[in-house]
């Protein structure tokens, strides 16, 4: 049943622009045209599959993606025309490309080997001969499988060996069967005669002439060795990102994962978010194979749009505001925002509320310090750090920054497992370690600091990607102007946790703490 | 197996030479939940799954050859733990059953022809079995509160049958005392066979099923000569 969304007040847009048409996307679109959202597919092929009425720009590519959640303005290209189209929300849900994955097996292509799909199609080699032939399908067996993957060689295999009654053989790790329907495909495939293979400690080996492959192995379950000559070898494949996820991640400004598809390594993006606030990647963009996962990445994805829409997602307390008497343009802020919350307005930056996480970075790294960011502006801080030295008499005074995502619960939950804090320490909670300026640091020594801790994220977890690094690295310019006045580098201390980590914690705190005692209070 | 060091052309056996029995072993996934639930594991390298898995390759002289099939005590723990339902110890019954009855474990073909020709394992003649029988049923006569007890050898019309494992009659006679103790303080109306009273059933151990029937039809036999309902069959 169709129902009407409530749109937040003052959204400019309340449409959803979908890059992409395969069955991901799909179900992305039928779902937010259910809730009577407008919806307009981006798709650089034809509109083939796409229900018809719906608003396919076909044959199309953004290059630009300006502004944040509720009012975006994407630059389209279709047939050499150019023109804007607005969003609400974006998701991105492109086709990655199948890759074999003959490299990773020491394999070139060959008319015996041959890739995955091409023998699930029924397109065998010349050499197989029905009744007689030897086919091996090679799975998993260089990187974790895919169950998709998995799907498709148990099909093709079960096919090779009862239509076509070739003696057919899986060599795999894991057989993942948890999916639908996969247990019983395994039992059909056995029942067909396919035998499967497992290696969980060692690996074939296969060596592959023109004249033939042999593969070689020992039956783990039995010890006994085997050798395989077939007269066909499928290798499965990957899904690999297509060369168009470059030019969407550059139009849209998107941190990739190490194989560039386009979320990062990074467990507070998942399933569906990206660095960009109303962005999100779904299914293949995010290097998904398979309906199942599809299918689950479109519902999230729903979800996620409908929420943003909705202006119900979580929002950030605190932004960040660009002083323009101050700026002198250099960009820093628009290169360090990693949520792309800075717009430049003919050549001015600008921060738009929306998209701003707070998580303070620009303006600890503006070097014109042009970026106010309330409350968390260093001559606030340091008042207060001025406060909390007056209000303690321990000869030993010490200051701890905590990230608000990592060292703020940790700490909590120290307070609730008994945890007392030094009485001499005062601790600051911020958004992010990556809001920590030099000006904040030296501040608390102004303050007669004998010591400042700042704890961050660890470096891959970090909510704003680079938040902790920053944070190393204010502290090793603040270390290296210690090392040259020779004062004790390590009276500033770095150190990354994990939000769970509450002994952690007490144990960085601890070995802090001694440390500077160790050091004594500083000169007056 | 002799020689693990041979290398076997896979493709070259046939797989579905064992499709037709009934034990599911073509469904093992080889996760080896069997050989870390056998008891027996380890006794001589076996595990349940080698088993399985060379019945599922089809391995045919090799599992005939091997002691492990024999290895194996029908315990079915390995059973009761198998994922896919793999009935392993039905499975090894059919393997034992592949080898020559000369080839099979001397002790139980020398038994099991035995029991075929007598009656039971020991070729123990009925007298001395009675006479064994009444000798024990004395001396628990004379323990205090079984004062008069006898052992009521061919009851007819008798509420219960009982087998005797031949280890009973021949070094563990001690343990018949126990039985029949609780009989007569439960006040138990028994009998015991003078013939055919063999329980073991080396039949079934070897896999031959054609003498496994013969030993089991001998004591329903004497159920229906004795004119006995029930049955208490200890093995
Ligand atoms: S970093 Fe500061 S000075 Fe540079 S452009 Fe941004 S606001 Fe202006
Ligand atoms: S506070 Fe963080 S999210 Fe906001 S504009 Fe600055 S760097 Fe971007
Ligand atoms: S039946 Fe045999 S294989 Fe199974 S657990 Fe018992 S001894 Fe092991
Ligand atoms: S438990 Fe069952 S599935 Fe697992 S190895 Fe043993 S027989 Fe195979």
């Amino acid at each position: 049943m169709a129902t009407d969304l409530e749109l937040k007040d003052g959204g400019v847009a309340d449409n959803v622009v979908i890059i992409g048409g395969n069955a991901c996307a799909r179900q992305i679109g039928e779902k937010m045209e259910a809730r009577n959202v407008p919806v307009v597919y981006i798709i650089r092929e034809t509109a083939a599959g796409i229900q018809p009425g719906a608003n396919v720009l076909e044959k199309a590519g953004v290059t630009d993606c300006r502004g944040g959640v509720g009012d975006f303005t994407l630059s389209v290209r279709q047939n050499g025309k150019r023109f804007t189209q607005r969003a609400g929300a974006v998701v991105i849900a492109e086709n990655g490309d199948l890759r074999p994955d003959h490299e990773a097996y020491g394999l070139d292509l060959s008319p015996r080997v041959r890739p995955l799909s091409e023998i699930a199609n029924g397109d065998l080699p010349d050499t197989v001969r029905p009744g007689e032939s030897v086919a091996v399908f090679l799975h998993g067996l260089a990187r974790e499988s895919n169950p998709a993957t998995t799907r498709t060689v148990m099909n093709s295999a079960l096919t090779l060996a009862r239509d076509k009654d070739l003696k057919t053989y899986v060599l795999t790790r894991n057989l993942k069967v948890a999916g639908n329907g996969l247990e019983k495909l395994y039992r059909s495939a056995r029942e067909a005669g396919v035998v499967f293979v497992k290696f969980t400690w060692t690996a074939p080996e296969i060596r592959c002439s023109h004249q033939e492959i042999q593969v070689s192995f020992t039956d783990e379950a039995t010890g006994v060795l085997f050798t395989l000559t077939p007269d066909v070898a499928a290798v499965d494949e990957i899904l690999a990102p297509s060369p168009a996820f470059k030019q969407i991640q550059a139009a849209f400004k998107l941190r990739t994962d190490s194989a560039g598809f386009l979320q990062a390594d990074n467990v507070h993006r998942f399933p569906v978010e990206t660095n960009r606030k109303g962005i999100f990647a779904a299914g293949p963009a995010r290097g998904l194979l398979g309906e199942h996962a599809w299918t689950a990445d479109a519902g999230a994805a729903a979800e996620a749009l409908t929420t943003v829409l909705q202006g119900k997602a979580p929002d950030s307390a605190h932004k960040a505001e660009i002083n323009r008497n101050q700026c002198v343009r250099c960009l820093t802020c628009y290169r360090v925002c990693t949520y792309r919350a800075v717009r430049i307005d003919i050549a001015r930056p600008r921060v738009i509320p929306e998209a701003c996480a707070g998580c303070g970075v620009c303006a600890a790294e503006c070097p014109r310090e042009a970026i106010r960011f309330n409350p968390y502006e260093p001559s606030a801080v340091s008042a207060g750090i001025v406060d909390a030295r007056l209000e303690r008499s321990e000869e030993l005074f010490t200051v701890a920054f905590l990230c608000g995502r990592s060292a703020v619960p940790a700490r909590e939950q120290a307070f609730r497992n008994g945890w007392n804090a030094p009485p001499g320490l005062f601790m600051i909670d911020v958004p992010c370690a990556g809001s920590i300026s030099v000006n904040h640091l030296l501040g608390a020594f102004q303050a007669g600091a004998g010591g400042v801790l700042v704890i961050g994220c660890h470096p891959d977890n970090c909510h704003s990607e680079n938040g902790t690094l920053h944070a190393k690295s204010r502290i090793k310019e603040l270390q290296n102007i210690f090392d040259k006045i020779d004062h004790p580098r390590d009276r500033v201390v770095s150190a990354s946790l994990a939000a769970n980590m509450d002994a952690g914690f007490v144990r960085i705190v601890e070995e802090f703490e001694n440390r500077i005692a160790g050091f004594g209070a500083p000169d007056k | 197996m002799n020689d693990m060091n041979t290398t076997i052309d896979l493709s070259a056996l046939d797989h579905d030479r064992f499709k037709s029995w009934p034990n599911d072993q073509d469904y093992c996934v080889t996760c080896g939940l069997c050989s870390s639930d056998c008891p027996a594991s380890g006794i001589d390298d076996f595990d349940p799954r080698k088993l399985v898995r060379m019945v599922g390759l089809g391995m045919k002289d090799e599992i005939i050859e091997t002691r492990w099939s024999w290895v194996c005590t029908l315990c079915g723990k390995c059973q009761n733990v198998c994922p896919m339902g793999v009935q392993i110890p039905s499975m090894v019954r059919q393997i034992r059953s592949m080898r020559d009855r000369d080839a099979t474990p001397g002790i139980l073909h020398k038994g099991l022809e035995t029991a075929i020709q007598s009656g039971n394992n020991l070729g123990l003649p009925r007298e001395d079995f009675i006479f064994i029988l009444e000798d024990v049923a004395e001396e628990i006569a004379e323990e205090p509160g079984f004062e008069g007890f006898k052992v009521p050898i061919d009851k007819q019309g008798a509420g219960l049958l009982t087998t005797i494992h031949n280890k009973l009659v021949n070094t563990h006679t001690e343990d018949l005392k126990h039985w029949w103790k609780i009989f007569h303080a439960a006040g138990e109306d028994w009998t015991v066979s003078s013939i055919n009273w063999e329980g073991t059933n080396w039949g079934y151990f070897t896999g031959d099923d054609e003498r496994m029937k013969i030993m089991t039809e001998r004591i329903v036999e004497q159920m229906d000569r004795l004119e006995v309902k029930n049955l208490l069959w200890p093995e």
